[in-house]
């Protein structure tokens, strides 16, 4: 190395250096300005797991920055952004009653376009640096839409199937299997009525499990042929809502409902975003522990969770403080543990320290959780604007 | 000075809750006809209603509001009127009287989740078929509860309905006379079926109008039933609009208040037209009932009655004892009759949880009330006053306006309240929120406090005046002291009211209010039946303890008072 390489390296790495300690004096503000503010998140309040997680999370965030986590309990985030939008109908560019929504997806996409999001921010977050953006593609692009640092990975999903194995065999390997197992069990299937989120995400994986062609999915929609992209997905449907549940007549209201009915015996298959939650639902007396999770061979829709933070909240430090430690090691491996909540975390676990990694060894695991073997390759969704799109040509055909 | 203030009763009251309807009211026809600056949209135009016309289902929604709302409402009028025809007067009736107040009480959502459980092919019903027989193995697939023809909609709405038809009957029954009129009549050799329809019913009818609209507009616009009872694909139009609201695609919004204005306009029409068949369907009853026969045939009425009143009841039981079994439930499933094993879970982590949203309930729920009664007793007062200025005065006027928040759909209105009061920077205070319910509770409170209040002999405060001298000493001690049970009921109802009211609790407070309510209907968005069973019962037990507490401190306040003991509630 000649010396003018040393002086390089010399100076990068005090550059390096002094950037990282000009990150970590702006994060000491961060937390210094968010002592004493108050987070209003506004996020799903349908699961006692996750509302009991989210009290815990409370406890530690008040303890540790003395700052106040309120659990803003929504039936639908829906009601959250339109709450942000009547805020901004009357002009309200600050103070705004929600401090941190649980998003993803085309509500992302949709507070994105129409800038109602406070950042990027998540480049701050010491935390952060810990997610595992290189294998998990998802923590970047949000249903294919750039998260650009304008929310914060929060946990992983991905689209699983759940049998009652006391009344199944063998399980459907694929969209086809499933239409065989409906006429073997006539009235045992069903999936929620789109634009309820999971029954969207049924027609997207239906759709790239049929598709001749996936590529024309991962343009914006206005590009392709719609109705020949589509075709083997209405044809195949029509062909197994007569054996649905119901006759196909009526459908359930989300995967909430489909559990219950898979308890009560109505349906033998039932499907989740969170790979733990037949797990979870065991432990919680919701299934009986006959229940297994499985998946199709093509491998299923994943995708990832974020919280973002409205344009006119006035705790953006506090809501930076909460989202690092919602991504922290402690409360990710916290939240995997199947007794808990279950959900998958978004940290890489060889970026961790050893204690920190061993955290989520000590999590359970429960009886109906695949292993990562198991879980099978992860589909990516389809470009955002294929959602509203299905969602009526659905309705166009089934809801009218 | 006291003279003085009276007339501002009225008017403060009607300003409380005529403000947030029209104000909100005027903020979702904007984006309806495509005025919505957050989104960009600026210029007025129709393309929200053709995006609504265009949009799939709608229509069908549209039958579908029609056919429940109206369905169930008029249901639900027929079964009132043959319940009241078979067994009014009797002891009987007096019985059922008293259960009528913690019937009202039950909460929406929590019944028709009960129901559900009832009918459903996996429901009771069935298991206890399956237990018996040994048929059927697994659920049938059959369509009882959710069809797509919204039947048991029909039914949950109409089950729920009778109770406060019933209640507002009652009120007026007694200045009615039945039972003179009854002997009148069978003294002219007219069976009591008949003395009902020709006499007694035109008049209860005038006075059960206003109740009765406010039930059809109930039920055409409800939401938290029908997100339970009713069909999915598609739903009805409240929860289409509802669903367009909360849409990810913003823009879908406008055609939302396209949805929420058509629903306004769809109640005031049939509302209209239901009027105008009032008169004619009147002059054909006449017609066809006052033609001096005097048949023989018993019509069978208290079998038909039973056929309604023992189901009804049955159902509000079960679906009583059925949540309190899923709070207790460990594992629970098809066929089995009870859960087992049996846990105590659910509720052992409840105090922690419900601590913080019991509080708000309660604060919000009292002071509604009392504000309320304050008002409503201020305009009941004024009244007397107008009554001796102007003899033959009547406040059929105020009446109406007093329904005016019970007749218009609260989608169509609480989008728009929602904007102004993020502009006038409101939203969040809790003070809002007391007003928000305020609007809902004044009619109630109006409704229930104005029949015994008006029915006071006021000659007792002659006498009292003329011994004391005192104005203000008299009114408390004389009037209200005696007045002290119905007064107490009201605030009951008032708070009844008032913890159950989700759509504005959640606009108002920009989501930061949570009562056991609002709590209670994220709930029922999961899966877990035990939680939102103890959420159920608790939101139920609230009313419950108020009207208890209303009732015995009546009784301990006139322990002294033979002549009191027994008054009216």
């Amino acid at each position: 190395m000649t010396p003018n390489h040393w002086a390089l390296a010399a100076t990068l790495t005090a550059t390096l250096a002094t950037g990282t300690a000009l990150a970590e004096t702006d994060w000491t503000d961060t937390l210094e300005q968010a002592q004493g503010q108050t987070v209003y998140f506004h996020a799903w309040g349908g699961s006692d797991v996750i509302n009991d997680y989210l009290r815990w999370a409370a406890e530690r965030i008040e303890d540790d920055y003395d700052v106040t986590l309120e659990h803003v309990k929504v039936a639908e985030i829906g009601s959250a952004i339109s709450q942000i939008l009547s805020e901004k109908t009357a002009g309200r560019d600050s103070g705004g009653a929600a401090d941190l929504v649980w998003i993803n997806g085309e509500n992302f996409a949709a507070m994105k376009d129409n800038e109602l999001l406070f950042g990027p921010f998540t480049q701050n977050l010491p935390n952060y640096e810990l997610v595992d953006t290189d294998n998990k593609p998802t923590t970047l692009y949000d249903f294919t839409t750039p998260v650009d640092n304008l929310e914060a990975p929060w946990g992983m999903a991905q689209l699983v199937f759940m049998a009652d194995t006391a009344r199944v065999d063998e399980t459907p390997r694929s969209m086809l299997d499933l239409l065989d197992f409906a006429q073997q069990n006539p009235g045992r299937v069903t999936y929620p009525a789109p634009p309820a989120f999971h029954g969207t995400t049924f027609l997207k994986q239906a759709l790239l499990e049929l598709a001749a062609d996936r590529a024309p999915l991962y343009e914006p929609v206005d590009d392709a042929d719609f109705e020949a992209v589509t075709e083997p997905l209405w044809a195949y449907l029509d062909l197994l809502h007569p054996f649905m549940w119901r006759n196909g007549e009526t459908f359930t209201s989300g995967a909430p409902e489909m559990t219950q009915l898979l308890n009560d015996g109505e349906i033998m298959l039932s499907l989740s975003f969170n790979p733990n939650d037949a797990s979870n639902a065991i432990a919680n007396g919701e299934l009986p522990d006959t229940v297994r999770t499985y998946v199709h061979d093509a491998g299923s829709i994943g995708n990832t969770h974020f919280v973002g933070i409205p344009y006119n909240s006035d705790s953006t430090a506090a809501a930076q403080v909460v989202a690092n430690f919602l991504m922290s090691p402690e409360a990710q491996a916290y939240k995997a543990d199947t007794q808990v909540w279950g959900d998958p975390t978004v940290l890489a676990l060889d970026k961790l320290s050893d204690a920190d990694r061993a955290l989520f060894e000590q999590g359970s695991q429960g009886p109906a959780t695949l292993s990562a073997d198991e879980l099978g390759a992860v589909l990516r969704e389809p470009d955002a604007s294929w959602v509203p799109a299905l969602e009526r040509a659905w309705q166009q055909r089934y809801a009218r | 000075m006291i003279t003085r203030i009276l007339p501002w009763f009225p008017r403060l009251l009607l300003l409380a809750f005529l403000t947030p309807v029209l104000v909100g009211l005027a903020g979702t026809w904007l984006p309806a006809f495509g005025w919505f600056p957050a989104l960009g949209q600026r210029s007025l135009s129709l393309a929200p209603w053709i995006d609504l016309l265009n949009y799939p289902g709608a229509g069908s929604a549209l039958r579908l509001s029609l056919l429940t709302g109206i369905g169930s409402a008029v249901l639900a009028l027929g079964a009132t009127l043959l319940i009241l025809m078979a067994f009014y007067p009797s002891p009987g009736f007096r019985r059922l009287e008293k259960l009528l107040a913690p019937v009202l009480s039950v909460p929406h959502a929590a019944f028709a989740i009960g129901i559900g459980f009832l009918v459903a092919p996996s429901g009771w019903l069935v298991r206890w078929l399956a237990v018996l027989t040994g048929w059927p193995e697994y659920p049938p697939n059959w369509m009882t509860f959710r069809d797509p023809h919204g039947f048991s909609l029909i039914l949950v709405l109409a089950l729920k309905e009778i109770p406060f038809l019933l209640f507002m009957a009652l009120a007026s029954l007694p200045a009615l006379k039945v039972d003179k009129t009854l002997w009148l009549g069978a003294s002219l050799g007219y069976r009591p079926g008949k003395v009902w329809l020709t006499l007694i019913w035109p008049v209860l009818y005038d006075r059960l109008r206003l109740p009765f609209y406010a039930v059809v507009a109930f039920s055409l616009s409800v939401v938290d039933i029908a997100l339970i009872a009713g069909p999915t694909a598609p739903p009805t139009l409240a929860v289409m609009a509802t669903r367009l609201f909360n849409d990810p695609d913003l823009l879908l919004r406008l055609p939302g208040a396209a949805a929420a204005t058509t629903l306004l306009l769809v109640t005031v029409l049939t509302l209209a037209v239901l009027f105008s068949f009032e008169r004619p369907l009147r002059l054909l009853c006449r017609h066809l009932l006052a033609n001096g026969k005097r048949p023989r045939l018993a019509l069978g009425l208290r079998f038909w009655a039973s056929l309604v009143l023992v189901p009804g009841t049955l159902f509000y039981l079960t679906s009583l004892l059925v949540l309190t079994l899923w709070s207790f439930a460990g594992q629970w499933r098809f066929p089995d009759l009870w859960p087992s094993p049996l846990s105590a879970r659910a509720w052992s982590s409840a105090p922690d949880r419900l601590l913080d949203p019991l509080w708000l309930t309660l604060s919000t729920g009292l002071s509604a009330a009392l504000i309320a009664l304050i008002l409503v007793i201020g305009a009941l007062e004024n009244e007397v006053r107008l009554r001796q200025l102007k003899p033959g005065f009547t406040a059929q006027r105020l009446l109406w306006v007093l329904y005016l928040p019970l007749l218009v759909p609260q989608i169509a209105f609480l989008f728009g309240f929602q904007v102004s009061l993020a502009w006038l920077q409101l939203g969040g205070q809790w003070w809002v929120l007391v007003w928000s319910h305020l609007v809902f509770v004044l009619p109630y409170t109006f409704l229930t406090l104005s029949g015994p209040y008006r029915a006071f002999d006021e000659r007792y405060v002659w006498v009292g005046l003329s011994l004391s001298g005192h104005r203000l000493k008299t009114f408390w001690r004389i009037k209200l002291g005696q007045l002290w049970r119905p007064i107490g009921y009201t605030l009951a109802t008032g708070f009844a009211v008032s913890v159950a009211q989700y759509l504005p609790t959640l606009f108002m407070g920009g989501g930061r209010f949570a009562t056991i309510t609002t709590e209670a209907v994220s709930l029922a968005s999961g899966s877990n039946r035990r939680t939102m069973a103890v959420y159920a019962l608790v939101q139920q037990l609230l009313p419950l303890i108020g009207f208890a507490l209303a009732l015995s401190l009546a009784a301990w306040r006139y322990r002294h008072h033979r002549a009191l003991q027994q008054g009216q509630t």
